[in-house]
């Protein structure tokens, strides 16, 4: 009976997580209505993110809070050569965000944010074909970052934070129990803390030209969690289950922005956002009863980058109008796209307006998504036995922001 | 303000088509079946073909009868004479499972028919017990050869024929365009599980009724695959027992053997079936006055005789395939490789009883995966014979079969209640 046991262990064989494409980079909405070209902008309380050097721009104390929802919209057409087409559960995410400043003198400004920069989830039919892969997949994070930042000159700011992360992880999927019938619910849920840190540098070489810099740093989180897996009364004793440890290890992430006032009222703004993803090379999740095995799926992603470009108009006095438009590649090899994360390069258009009534101002900002159709032939996903995961993604992602932000 | 204008229009275009599944995906063309018209597909045979699994024969696992599966990859419609789980009766469930072992129970509801008033013969006529003689002859639960030569009616005739002829006559009915005949089984299989005390099919009296048979099928013009008869003490039925006693130290019981004496056997030369579980758990087998019968144990003696009846069978049904231009599936080479583990779609198979997953708990039928192993052997026949091109049925993709799972008694063996294996129809 020693081959039951080993039944059981191919249990825990699939891809287990699949979250560090999630990073989100929505947390502002004025920065999200200028396509999140706001690197050289930051002049608003979410420079926090941004670049924490901007932070010396703002006067007086200045609370902002907001959320973006985020609505993404997937299907897949396969496993090939089927075309049948399944429709990922649609959700709404949010993620929020809460910065606050103070200004202790003309140089120094001080500053607390909190937001989710790491998130998201997919979630299929508990009877989908791909249910020995993925069901459900959640994974957020909490950013607590106090900042620091310091007027040099007239002319150069710099801005430091430090992150305080929690983050929590959830994975849900379906075992298969042959040569018995039916199948076993598998659930890894975990949260866990990390530490970071940021900096950043805003310049103003000449009149109306600004150019800024900002680095974030990795982040590892170190999860500590239960494994639940149940299934049919008979085969519980063979069902791993039990606490399990894992790390994900945030990537690091260099803006570089330009922006530059063409206009008295016209401001546009460029960036260029390099992820360091490539250090996702695997996943291991590793139980603390030595029973069961240790799992391990490869990943081996390559950096990326985003490209942002923006403008802001101020049509009326109180009115402020944006747009903007974002490329964002991808950094899953084909070979290990699955349905926990199906990725594909981006194009962004965003849209976003600002009003200001007194020492209120409201944003709003829309994002609209059109993630790159991506037919995977040569995955290493497998759905059931040796069967590659092959098939077509097709993903758009509708996104809403909004701000309040008011000034002492 | 015009720039702002021309990229909130791209933009509401863009909006518009953007939440569309753009994807210009070319769904599977149909299989080439190449020189096959599958319009009118027959199958012929015994509880292999009917897809009869875990001591019943239930919709669950009809769904993976091997005429279903090639019908499904083809794309054709095929009828069955579907009976709801659980079944005809007595299906073996997995009641509990632990460290050491199995425990079986039997399940004692049965289901109802759901296509008895299908108006016309079904696809699969295959009735669990057939023997060769009925594919011809029997009509009825009371006329099938074994209520006419073993007084035992067999009721599933009256299931599948409904009174409308034989199997060959119903199956000549549908004029048939390809038709698969796996049988023969039961002419040696009855005589094997039941240590040599029930006769078999003389090779002589089988190469006539098969050849007879053959002649039937050949004039309906149909293609027509036969397959041969695996070499049956391959299966967990028979090779359980012994290993796992020899595990346990215990290398030989007390026997009587098919040529009358009683004398300690070995475990691993004699064959000793799961039926020999319940009377070894009873105390039998450890003396010479408390010996197992011969029902339970294929001698040695006997089972050279089976091998070589079996040998005999196939060289007859290998030499009329071949004369009429039948496509041949060799059953008998399957099993055999599978004795040394297969690796299928990513999975291991082996001929292990339970964890093997080739085997239901009966421990002579194949598991829904197994049968799916099967089919693909049809397919690959009809493929290369007759230049088509059916894909293969992918096995991970068809779900597990032992219904449920623990607990061995005496010397680690599985719990099967008694009786429980008596009335299996093979």
């Amino acid at each position: 009976m020693k081959k039951l046991l080993t039944i059981a262990l191919l249990v825990f064989t699939h891809t287990i997580i699949n979250a560090g494409g999630f990073q989100v980079n929505e947390h502002g909405s004025r920065a999200m209505g200028m396509g999140g070209a706001f690197i050289a902008v930051a002049n608003d309380p979410s420079a926090i993110y941004f670049n924490p050097a901007g932070l010396t721009q703002l006067k007086g104390i200045n609370f902002m809070l907001g959320a973006t929802f985020i609505a993404p919209r997937t299907t897949f057409r396969g496993p090939s050569p089927s075309i049948d087409e399944h429709k990922m559960v649609r959700q709404i995410f949010y993620p929020i965000n809460l910065y606050a400043s103070y200004q202790v003198n003309d140089k120094l400004t001080v500053g607390l944010g909190l937001n989710n920069p790491f998130g998201l989830g997919t979630k299929w039919p508990e009877d989908w074909v791909g249910r020995f892969m993925a069901t459900e997949t959640r994974l957020r994070t909490f950013f607590f970052t106090p900042t620091l930042s310091y007027k040099i000159s007239e002319g150069i700011s710099v801005g430091w934070g430090l992150d305080f992360v929690y983050g929590q992880v959830l994975l849900k999927r379906k075992a298969d129990l042959s040569p018995f019938a039916g199948e076993a619910n598998v659930k890894l849920e975990g949260s866990g803390t990390g530490f970071g840190y940021r900096f950043g540098i805003l310049a103003k070489p000449f009149k109306d030209f600004s150019v800024g810099f900002s680095y974030r740093g990795d982040v590892k989180i170190s999860f500590d969690g239960t494994a639940e897996t149940t299934g049919p009364a008979q085969l519980q004793g063979n069902l791993p289950n039990g606490d399990v440890t894992t790390e994900l290890t945030t990537p690091q992430n260099f803006n570089f922005g330009v922006a530059y006032r063409v206009m008295p009222k016209l401001l546009l703004a460029a960036s260029l956002q390099y992820v360091t993803w490539s250090s996702y090379k695997d996943l291991k999740v590793n139980f603390v009863d030595p029973k069961w095995p240790d799992l391990s799926s490869p990943k081996n992603w390559f950096d990326s980058y985003i490209v942002r470009f923006g403008g802001e108009y101020n049509l009326l006095s109180y009115l402020d109008v944006r747009a903007g438009l974002i490329y964002d590649k991808n950094p899953i090899r084909d070979e290990y796209v699955d349905p926990t994360l199906p990725d594909s390069d981006r194009l962004g258009l965003t849209l976003g307006a600002g009003y200001k009534m007194n020492n209120l101002t409201f944003d709003l900002s829309y994002m609209f998504l059109r993630v790159a159709e991506r037919t995977i032939s040569s995955s290493k996903v497998y759905y059931s036995g040796n069967t590659p995961f092959n098939g077509t993604y097709n993903t758009t992602t509708h996104l809403f922001g909004f701000n309040v932000t008011y000034n002492f | 303000m015009k720039k702002f204008l021309s990229i909130i229009i791209i933009f509401v275009v863009l909006l518009a088509i953007g939440c569309e599944d753009r994807s210009e995906l070319a769904p599977p063309a149909p299989p080439s079946t190449g020189d096959v018209n599958f319009s009118k597909f027959v199958t012929l045979g015994n509880s292999l073909t009917a897809a009869y699994q875990n001591g019943a024969l239930y919709e669950s696992s009809q769904m993976y009868s091997i005429g279903k599966l090639i019908a499904d990859q083809v794309g054709v419609p095929f009828e069955q004479p579907i009976v709801a789980d659980p079944g005809t009766g007595g299906r073996l469930e997995v009641e509990a499972l632990t460290a050491t072992g199995i425990k079986i129970y039997t399940n004692p509801n049965q289901g109802q028919p759901k296509n008895l008033n299908l108006n016309r013969p079904y696809n699969n006529l295959a009735v669990p017990g057939a023997f060769l003689y009925d594919v011809a002859n029997a009509t009825s639960s009371t006329t099938c050869y074994s209520y006419v030569f073993g007084g035992q009616q067999n009721p599933l005739f009256d299931l599948v024929l409904r009174g409308q002829g034989s199997m060959l006559t119903q199956a000549k009915a549908l004029n048939p365009t390809v038709i698969t005949l796996w049988i023969g089984n039961n002419d040696i299989l009855g005589h094997a599980t039941s240590g040599a005390t029930i006769p078999y099919t003389p090779p002589t009296n089988f190469a006539f009724l098969y050849n007879a048979l053959a002649n039937e099928l050949a004039n309906t013009g149909a293609k027509v695959v036969v397959a041969n008869i695996p070499d049956v003490t391959a299966i967990p039925f028979f090779t359980t027992v012994g290993p796992t006693l020899a595990a346990q130290g215990i290398n030989a019981v007390w026997a009587v053997r098919g040529v009358g004496d009683t004398i300690p056997v070995s475990v691993m030369t004699n064959y000793l079936t799961l039926r020999a579980i319940d009377l070894l758990n009873q105390g039998k087998g450890l003396t010479k006055s408390n010996p197992l019968p011969s029902s339970v144990v294929l001698d040695s003696l006997e089972a050279l005789n089976v091998k070589n009846v079996i040998n005999e069978y196939n060289t007859t049904i290998s030499a009329i395939a071949s004369a009429k231009g039948f496509g041949l599936v060799n059953a008998n080479a399957l099993l055999n490789s599978a004795k040394s583990g297969l690796t299928v779609n990513g999975i291991k198979f082996t001929t292990q009883y339970v964890t093997g997953g080739l085997f239901s708990l009966d421990g002579v039928h194949p598991t829904s995966r197994g049968y799916a192993i099967i089919a693909n052997e049809f397919i690959k026949v009809i493929n290369q014979k007759w230049g088509a091109n059916i894909p293969l049925i992918n096995v991970a993709n068809i779900p597990g079969s032992l219904i449920l799972v623990k607990g061995f008694a005496k010397f680690g063996l599985p719990v099967i209640p008694a009786g429980a294996l008596d009335n299996l129809l093979f």
